[in-house]
Parts: structure tokens; C-alpha cells; sequence
């Protein structure tokens, strides 16, 4: 499904990712476990097309397509979705409403008629009960003075609704209680299936004892330096980076 | 310098000259806010020092581009004395002066033999074209403001409201596709009196509006606006005038500018001696489109009671690209992205409007103009 072959990228001149690759298949699901710095995160704004990241070297494929030609919104339609560590707030943009838009945005680009309201209405209640998401929440402004927590669940609910084929899940367990955790990787746990794939980027073991990885990889000073199975993330989690980064 | 010396001349005489025509060459017409006497002066303030005696010859000096353009073509025309022993007390206004020269007349309307709790009141009907209506009942009153008239160009006006105590009314006034629209509003509050006034601004290139209200004790004043532009200069004036105690007055004022447009707002909130226990709040705020657009807003607060509540605040923005990022990143491509941002940044004007019908026209005029 995705495949990053020898990826090198720079911000401002600064090299950032110096020849990662890496390859995910359908129905597999990645943890990538790095210390700060590393970058997990860059990663995650090139597969998902952000403005500033210089593309020096490598290529990208996501379902046998070029990815690094594809505008945001394109990569986002063809089924590639990004969970972001810091959701945006957008004031005056109601969250039933922006879910919506996105549903019909991709459904548009997949020639599909628009989501009729009532099924939209059903679809969104149910997921938002899984989640344990106050329906109040959804008429409010997206992501305005939702809590850390609240915000998280928002961005697994819209995983859920826009069913991607490859979802990137930016540090989505960073500033999440114990309870909302399990309530997310729940979430997440009832979308894995066969048919898509996950890469789960964080710094913890925790969130991976609720969704377990096929794989676990280890990323250092932009490359990754050491990849296994779940037992490699228990092993991180006692010996730490600077130990197993260096293996 | 007040516009008393010049009424009083025109006292004096029983002519005065009418001028009809705009001059549109100018790119900028309108106030410059760099050549105005910043503290305590309103961007149109005029300058009769040189020019007293030889106001017949049209040597009016102004500092203000409006109505120096605006005093071109001249004829004489008969004026009605009362007109100018109109009891304002509000700022000298071009404008104002502009729609007195313009139609030196007054009509009054009686608001109060509406049946319908919801009225349309097209100011283009009536044949004045500076008009006053006075409302005195108790039950609210809605009025959606419209001007119909097809000529893109239109004169200057004056319109004024005066509520009763105990009155209130909500006025939505919309202004679209005008060349030209140059209106000056007055609100005249009575004790315990309530008004909320929105006005949606689309697509006009040269446009003034300027907005005065006279606050008496316990009464509420709130104006909302949105403006689109992008053509031409808008200019939107307000001074909120707490007259008496325990008055209150919120204004918000929004502008979207683009295509290398110019937006202007100037509010002031003034604040008497012995109107304390005030509660004033004002808040303009710009979203600029592209790098050419241009916009001046000038908050002011003048405040002369020692126990009152006032605050102002200004915003400049454009489309945040994180913002933008995110939707694109939900599949949302940037033209639907931007349209939806646009539509959020006004939707605390929309929001203001309390009577269902005008909510539904507002609506309906936005999302045109924004599809």
C-alpha cells in the first residue's frame, strides 16, 4: 500500500530525514517509536503533503501511485489520512458540518452521489456513541475549547467516518487520560481490518498495548535504525532510545 | 471644527448650492487615514477656516477626499430653514452634510401603524431622500432595510430612527452592487429602549456607510456588520454616543477584502460626564484575501464618566494555511476551504440576528455572494 523508498528531506536546509524506507502492506499496522527530534513527525507532514518540506531524494508510492505528485487533498480522497498531534481550531465552523463537508469532498472525488443527511445523521451517531463523544459536542465549532482528549476523539472520529486506507496516527496518545486512551485505541482497534493499514507514530509503548503492532521500528537522527516485532517496543520501553537507538 | 459655522451661514441666506455629481476618477476618493488629525478627529472632518466668506463660489477646502470630490458640479437650490435646526449632537459628518445639501428635506414616518411584527422598508419608495422614522410601541419591531432602486449610483441619504421608551427594534439593512452608496444612519434612543441593527455589505465599489447612535439612560444599542469587498473603498463610520447612565453597546464590524480593495472603519465610543455605569464594547476585524487588499481600522474610545465599562479591539488577518492545511488534508480542496472560512469569520454577524426571517434572507444573500 505504502512504500517510501530512500527517503531524504530538508526544512530550511536542515536535513531532517536522511534516506528512510519503509513498507506498509494492507491489513498491517507500524508503530514508529522515536525519541523528540527524530523525525516522526516530518515524516508524517510529507505523507500527508504539508508546504515546507523539501523533498530531496527518494520516492514515495501509495496504492502504485506517484504520492509526492499529489496536491493534500488529492492524497486525502484517495484514501491517505493524517490523526494531527495538535488538531487545528476552527472557529465558526461547526464539526457535524466540516465532517460532512470532508465525506462529500471525498465521495465527489470518488464520483459518488452526496451523503444523504439522514444517513449521514445515523452514521455519525453511531460512531460518536463507540467513541463516547457527547453529541452536544458536534454542534459546537471544531476543536474550539474541546479538551486534549476531546480533540483526539475527534480526530479518530474522522478516521472512522472517512474510512482512509492508510491512516498516520501523529502521537494521537500524547496528553490522553488512561481512560481516553482505551476509549481511542478502542476506536481504533474497531476500524484495522484487512483492508487498510496503520502507522501509529509515538513515543510510548502504553498506546501499543491496547492496539498491538505487526511491526515496530525504531527511528534515530532520521533514518530507521532498528525495526521487530511488539516485543521490540517492551524492550525500548525498559532499556530506552539512546540504548536501542544505537543497536 | 464644527459644522455650526456653516449652518449658520446657511441660516443666513435662503440658497445654497446643490452639488450632483461624483467624481470616480480618483482611485481613492475616500478618507485617507494619513492625513487625518489623529486623536479625537473623525476621518471626515472638515476644515471651513480659509473658506467662510466664500462658500458661494464653491471654495469649500476640505481635508476629506469624499466631499472634495463630492462638491463638483454646483446649482442653487431652495433649502427649508427647519432642516438645519435638526437637533444633532453627534460628530460633524461630510456624509450627513452631503445628503442635507443633496435633498433639503426632511420626511417623518410613523413606524407605530405597522400591523406585521416584521416589515420591509425599501428606502428607494420614498420619493425624500432623507427620512426619519419614529417608533414608539412596546412590542419589538423588525425591519429588513433595502434599497431596490437599479441605478447603481446612489444619492446620498439620511435615515434616522427614534424609539420611544421602552420601544425596540431590529433592523437588518443590506446594501449590494452599488457603484455608489452613501448612507448616513441615526438612532435616537429613548430611556430603556433596545435596538439591533446588522448590515451585510457585498459587492458595492464605492460605499460609506456612517452610523451614529444617541444613547439615553438603561437602553441597549448593538450593531453588527459584514462587509464584502473587492472592489473600490468601503468605508463603515460609527459613533456610539452613551448620553445617560447605565446605557450599553456592542459593535462589531468585519470586512473581507480582496482583489486589491480597500476597507475602513472608524468607531468611536463616546462616553458623557454623567453617563456612568456605561457598558460599551467595540471590535472591527479584517481578513485580507491577497497581499494588495488594504485595510485601516481606527478604534477609538472617548470616555469623560469615571465609573464605566469600555472596551475596544482591532484584528488584521488572512487565511491561516494551517487552517487551510487541514481541510485540504481532509480531502477539502482550498476554494471550498477558503469559502468556508469566509463564511465562519461572518457567521458572529449572522449570529446577531434574532428574528427568523431576516436570519433566513442574510443567509440566503451570503451564501450567493460566497458560492
Amino acid at each position: 500500500m505504502l512504500e517510501i523508498k530512500d527517503l531524504k528531506v530538508s526544512v530550511d536546509q536542515k536535513k531532517i530525514l536522511k534516506g528512510l524506507s519503509l513498507k506498509i502492506n494492507k491489513g498491517e499496522v507500524h508503530a514508529l517509536m522515536g525519541p523528540n527530534g527524530s523525525g516522526k513527525s516530518t515524516l508524517s507532514y510529507v505523507l500527508s503533503g504539508k508546504d515546507n518540506y523539501n523533498i530531496d531524494e527518494g520516492s514515495i508510492s501509495f496504492k502504485n501511485e506517484n504520492l509526492l505528485n499529489m496536491d493534500v487533498d488529492e492524497r486525502a480522497n484517495k484514501g491517505l489520512f493524517l490523526a494531527f498531534q495538535y488538531p487545528m481550531e476552527i472557529p465558526g465552523v461547526q464539526t457535524s458540518f466540516f465532517l460532512r463537508t470532508a465525506i462529500n469532498a471525498k465521495r465527489k472525488f470518488l464520483n459518488l452521489p452526496e451523503l444523504d443527511a439522514l444517513e449521514f445523521a445515523k452514521s455519525l451517531k453511531t460512531i460518536s456513541e463507540d467513541l463516547s463523544i457527547d453529541p452536544e459536542i458536534l454542534k459546537r465549532d471544531l476543536n474550539l475549547n474541546y479538551s486534549g482528549g476531546e480533540k483526539k476523539k475527534q480526530e479518530i472520529l474522522q478516521l472512522s467516518m472517512l474510512n482512509p486506507d492508510l491512516a498516520i496516527l501523529d502521537e494521537t496518545d500524547s496528553g490522553l487520560d488512561i481512560d481516553a486512551l482505551r476509549v481511542v485505541a478502542d476506536g481504533v482497534n474497531k476500524f484495522r481490518s484487512s483492508d487498510n493499514a496503520f502507522l501509529i507514530i509515538t513515543h510510548y509503548q502504553r498506546l501499543l498495548d491496547y492496539v498491538k503492532p505487526d511491526f515496530v521500528h525504531i527511528i534515530a537522527d532520521g533514518n530507521i535504525v532498528n525495526s521487530g516485532d511488539y516485543s521490540l517496543a517492551i524492550e525500548l520501553e525498559e532499556k530506552g532510545y539512546e540504548k536501542m537507538a544505537n543497536v | 471644527m464644527k459644522l455650526q459655522p456653516l449652518v449658520d451661514l446657511l441660516l443666513n441666506n435662503n440658497k445654497i448650492y446643490e452639488y450632483i455629481s461624483l467624481n470616480l476618477t480618483s482611485r481613492d476618493p475616500f478618507s485617507n487615514p494619513k492625513i487625518e488629525n489623529y486623536k479625537y478627529s473623525q476621518l471626515n472632518k472638515l476644515d471651513y477656516n480659509k473658506s467662510l466668506n466664500n462658500i458661494y463660489e464653491c471654495d469649500l477646502e476640505v481635508k476629506d477626499n469624499f466631499i472634495n470630490n463630492y462638491l463638483l458640479n454646483k446649482k442653487i437650490v431652495e433649502i427649508d430653514k427647519k432642516l438645519l435646526s435638526w437637533n444633532f449632537k453627534g460628530p460633524d459628518s461630510a456624509l450627513r452634510l452631503a445628503a442635507l445639501i443633496k435633498n433639503p428635506k426632511l420626511n417623518i414616518y410613523d413606524l407605530d401603524n405597522f400591523k406585521e411584527n416584521v416589515c420591509i422598508i425599501d428606502i428607494s419608495k420614498y420619493e425624500d431622500l432623507n427620512i426619519e422614522f419614529n417608533y414608539s410601541k412596546k412590542a419589538k419591531l423588525s425591519i429588513l432595510l433595502i434599497d431596490s432602486d437599479k441605478n447603481k449610483n446612489s444619492n446620498p441619504r439620511y435615515i434616522s430612527f427614534n424609539l420611544s421608551k421602552d420601544s425596540e427594534i431590529e433592523i437588518l439593512s443590506i446594501n449590494l452592487n452599488k457603484s455608489i452608496s452613501l448612507l448616513f444612519y441615526e438612532f435616537n434612543l429613548s430611556d430603556f429602549s433596545k435596538v439591533n441593527v446588522t448590515t451585510i455589505q457585498a459587492n458595492n465599489l464605492h460605499l460609506r456607510n456612517e452610523f451614529y447612535f444617541n444613547l439615553q439612560s438603561n437602553c441597549s444599542a448593538k450593531i453588527s456588520g459584514a462587509n464584502f469587498c473587492n472592489s473600490g473603498v468601503n468605508d463603515n463610520y460609527s459613533f456610539m454616543q452613551h448620553s445617560n447612565p447605565n446605557s450599553s453597546s456592542r459593535e462589531v464590524f468585519k470586512s473581507i477584502v480582496d482583489k486589491g480593495a480597500i476597507t475602513n472603519f472608524q468607531g468611536k465610543i463616546y462616553v458623557d460626564s454623567i453617563a456612568q455605569k456605561t457598558d460599551g464594547y467595540q471590535m472591527s476585524k479584517s481578513l485580507l484575501l491577497d497581499d494588495i487588499s488594504r485595510c485601516n481600522n481606527k478604534p477609538e474610545l472617548e470616555i469623560y464618566a469615571d465609573d464605566v465599562k469600555c472596551s475596544h479591539g482591532s484584528t488584521v488577518s488572512k487565511i491561516d494555511n494551517d487552517l487551510l492545511y487541514y481541510f485540504n488534508s481532509r480531502g477539502i480542496n482550498s476554494e471550498l476551504a477558503i469559502n468556508i472560512l469566509k463564511k465562519a469569520f461572518i457567521k458572529e454577524i449572522l449570529d446577531s440576528i434574532e428574528t427568523l426571517p431576516l436570519r433566513s434572507v442574510s443567509d440566503r444573500i451570503v451564501s450567493n455572494f460566497l458560492s
